[in-house]
């Protein structure tokens, strides 16, 4: 039994969250046309997290692999929103800001690195990026290592195809990868470029 | 300490989510409702702080709740002194007053006792954590707040 019950009850009107800034990295949810992600820059304003997993995995990660004083902070990830929103419009064709790879191994920050340059709407294939990163024979590797990307849309993995012709997997689902393709191949076609 | 390579952190804000509800019920309590926000900020803000070295992550809840009870103690001292000096009433406000009558007696007690009461009853800690995050064994927390019931003369 707790003695406190009724003098706590009347505590209870003036509780509020608290009101704490800083951190090493702060985070916030994002609810998109492709799915709901996870965005995360670091304290010096890096963009660390741009992910399709949960906010608990992807925090989780966070924690475990660059610094556990996360914490939810929207108006830190004002200008990221504001260039998805823009990319999402059409308006934008990359995000242009700082990032960081460190919730990504060394192997697959070589791989994503090789991604950044192919080109709004156009596509390449796993077997390509393979080659470009001088492992020819690695393209399921090189699936595996964009299956993770923290950085999705910054870092296009979206536009990488099996070399069927196949879409292949994404981190959002096929779905939001189509989503993603259709939406660049609109904004291309109707500013008169051949696809 | 070994514990911090075994077990992993949760991420900050986790735990601010968990327990921010029972760090401003004990802020309040200890510290007077007024004043309770600007304690428990800057209780969160040195979470924050040592948040990476310092806690044992199996207890970071009772860790947390004793860094707060800390400071509304120290808030309450201080206030007290700087009320003395001044000559001021105690109470200001009707609220504070309240606040007064329900918290004063425990405001009283040993430290000791005081705290092993407030993070039991308020911050709703077990005695099992009380005694890991006090250092002290769990018979011995329990002692400390039967006393302390016994001085508030309430039936434990």
């Amino acid at each position: 039994m707790n003695p406190f019950t009724g003098a706590l009850r009347n505590l209870e009107p003036w509780l509020r969250p608290p009101n704490v800034e800083g951190g090493d990295v702060a985070y916030c949810s994002y609810a998109c046309a492709v799915g709901d992600m996870v965005l995360a820059v670091t304290s010096d304003g890096a963009v660390l997290a741009c992910s399709f997993g949960t906010e608990a995995e992807v925090t989780q990660r966070i924690a475990d692999l660059v610094s556990p004083r996360v914490l939810r902070q929207p108006s830190k990830l004002d200008r990221l929103r504001a260039q998805l929103d823009e990319y999402l419009d059409g308006e934008r064709r990359e995000i242009d800001l700082p990032y960081t790879l460190a919730l990504a191994g060394s192997w697959a920050a070589q791989v994503l690195e090789a991604v950044k340059v192919v080109p709004y709407a156009s596509t390449t294939t796993y077997a390509e990026v393979a080659r470009a990163v001088q492992a020819p024979n690695a393209s399921r590797a090189v699936g595996n290592a964009l299956a993770a990307n923290p950085l999705c849309v910054v870092l296009p993995c979206h536009r990488v195809l099996r070399s069927d012709g196949q879409l292949g997997g994404y981190a959002g689902g096929p779905q939001a990868k189509q989503v993603l393709l259709d939406l660049e191949r609109n904004v291309a076609a109707a500013s008169g470029e051949r696809p | 300490m070994a514990v911090n390579s075994q077990v992993a952190l949760p991420p900050f804000q986790r735990v601010l989510d968990e327990v921010w509800h029972d760090v401003a019920l004990v802020t309040s309590a200890l510290a007077g409702p007024e004043d309770a926000a600007a304690v428990a900020d800057r209780a969160w803000e040195q979470a924050l702080a040592t948040y990476s070295e310092a806690p044992d992550p199996r207890h970071l809840r009772a860790w947390v709740l004793e860094m707060a009870t800390r400071m509304a103690l120290e808030h309450h001292r201080a206030r007290q002194r700087e009320l003395r000096r001044s000559g001021a009433p105690a109470a200001q406000g009707s609220a504070d007053a309240a606040q007064e009558r329900a918290w004063s007696q425990v405001r009283a007690l040993p430290e000791r006792e005081r705290l092993a009461l407030v993070l039991h009853f308020v911050g709703n800690v077990s005695h099992a954590e009380i005694a890991a995050i006090m250092g002290t064994t769990v018979t011995t927390a329990r002692r400390l707040i039967s006393d302390a019931l016994r001085s508030l003369r309430v039936p434990a």
